[in-house]
């Protein structure tokens, strides 16, 4: 705990917490997903204690920028799909100390925008000058920040939240990864358009300046619509499984069921971020 | 009507969390503890 600035700098200044929880640590913002695993490994290695996979450790997860409402509801539908456990939420899942506190109110979400606390702009953000790839020393806001709750998370889901909430972010800020992001947004609405669920992104999942946004019910709503359709999804993978077992991991990579694309989703834009950043290291055109 | 837990039906039983079917887990790494640090090696001085 004084490796991390004292009990004073991350737990007793520290309003926010969920509504269940006894303590709500905050760790220190860091480059990477890997660096924020590796950060949440060593916590786990010294005290002998999982924090990845653990029912009673819930893993916010916060990405730098405030992204808009229908980004916001990417974000999560992006996570939720994405990741390697399947979750049935409850309302109060989602209740936080903030969640009816004024000035900021958070409602109960999946996303969260911060409370204007402190926030370290001093990271990189990659940005485009014509066909100049450049570094700028400091992120593109002063503050603000997209938080996402993941219940009991996984080192997957750190690293898809971090993919997601670049590209997102840049596509809104105009950074380097923006037409990626943009690229991304668009193949990431069509593909909930072919499962008639592109009304989700209309439902609000993040809460913000704007009084519609307030309604806990309407977002739970579509989050349930969601869970019900994935749960579907699992559960005739799963009996496919068991009728045809010989060629279930062939029908299960040729289904082009949702839980199967979105991972095909990230997979493709992870490996493009990755390319892309291995022919800059070389010195190349992006 | 069959009823939830009568003999010859399936329960209900709403898991609140299932793994996703089409994610492979990847093993957790295991800890290693750091390899020792080498002696700081002083040149020898070049007369």
């Amino acid at each position: 705990m004084d490796g991390l600035g004292g009990a004073h700098k991350i737990l007793d200044v520290n309003y926010y917490k969920h509504s269940r929880a006894s303590l709500c640590l905050v760790l220190p913002p860091v480059g990477s997903a890997r660096s924020a695993i590796l950060l949440l490994e060593c916590i786990e290695h010294f005290i002998g204690f999982a924090l990845f996979g653990n029912p009673d450790i819930q893993i916010q997860v916060c990405s730098p920028g405030r992204l808009d409402a229908r980004r916001s509801a990417l974000l999560a539908i992006g996570f939720y799909l994405g990741s390697d456990t399947l979750r049935r939420y409850t309302l109060g899942d989602l209740a936080t100390s903030f969640a009816e506190r004024e000035p900021y109110s958070r409602g109960r979400r999946l996303v969260l925008y911060d409370a204007e606390g402190d926030f370290d702009r001093n990271f990189g953000w990659w940005k485009e000058s014509g066909k100049q790839h450049l570094v700028e020393p400091q992120l593109p806001f002063k503050n603000g920040r997209s938080d996402l709750l993941t219940g009991s998370g996984s080192r997957l889901d750190i690293e898809n939240i971090n993919l997601l909430a670049t590209l997102l972010v840049h596509a809104q800020y105009r950074g380097y990864w923006g037409q990626l992001g943009m690229q991304f947004q668009e193949e990431m609405e069509a593909l909930l358009e072919r499962h008639v669920l592109k009304g989700l992104v209309d439902a609000p999942w993040v809460r913000t300046d704007d009084p519609e946004s307030d309604d806990d019910d309407r977002f739970f709503a579509a989050l349930q619509e969601l869970v019900a359709y994935a749960f579907e999804e699992s559960a005739r993978i799963k009996k496919e499984g068991r009728l045809f077992p010989g060629w279930h991991e062939e029908r299960v990579r040729s289904s082009r069921g949702i839980l199967q694309e979105v991972q095909s989703l990230l997979q493709k834009y992870r490996s493009e971020l990755v390319r892309q950043s291995d022919l800059l290291d070389q010195g190349g055109r992006a | 009507m069959i009823c939830a837990h009568q003999p010859g039906s399936e329960p209900i039983d709403i898991p609140e969390t299932i793994p996703n079917p089409v994610v492979v887990p990847k093993p957790t790494p295991t800890p290693t503890e750091p390899a020792p640090k080498e002696p700081v090696r002083i040149p020898e001085k070049i007369l």
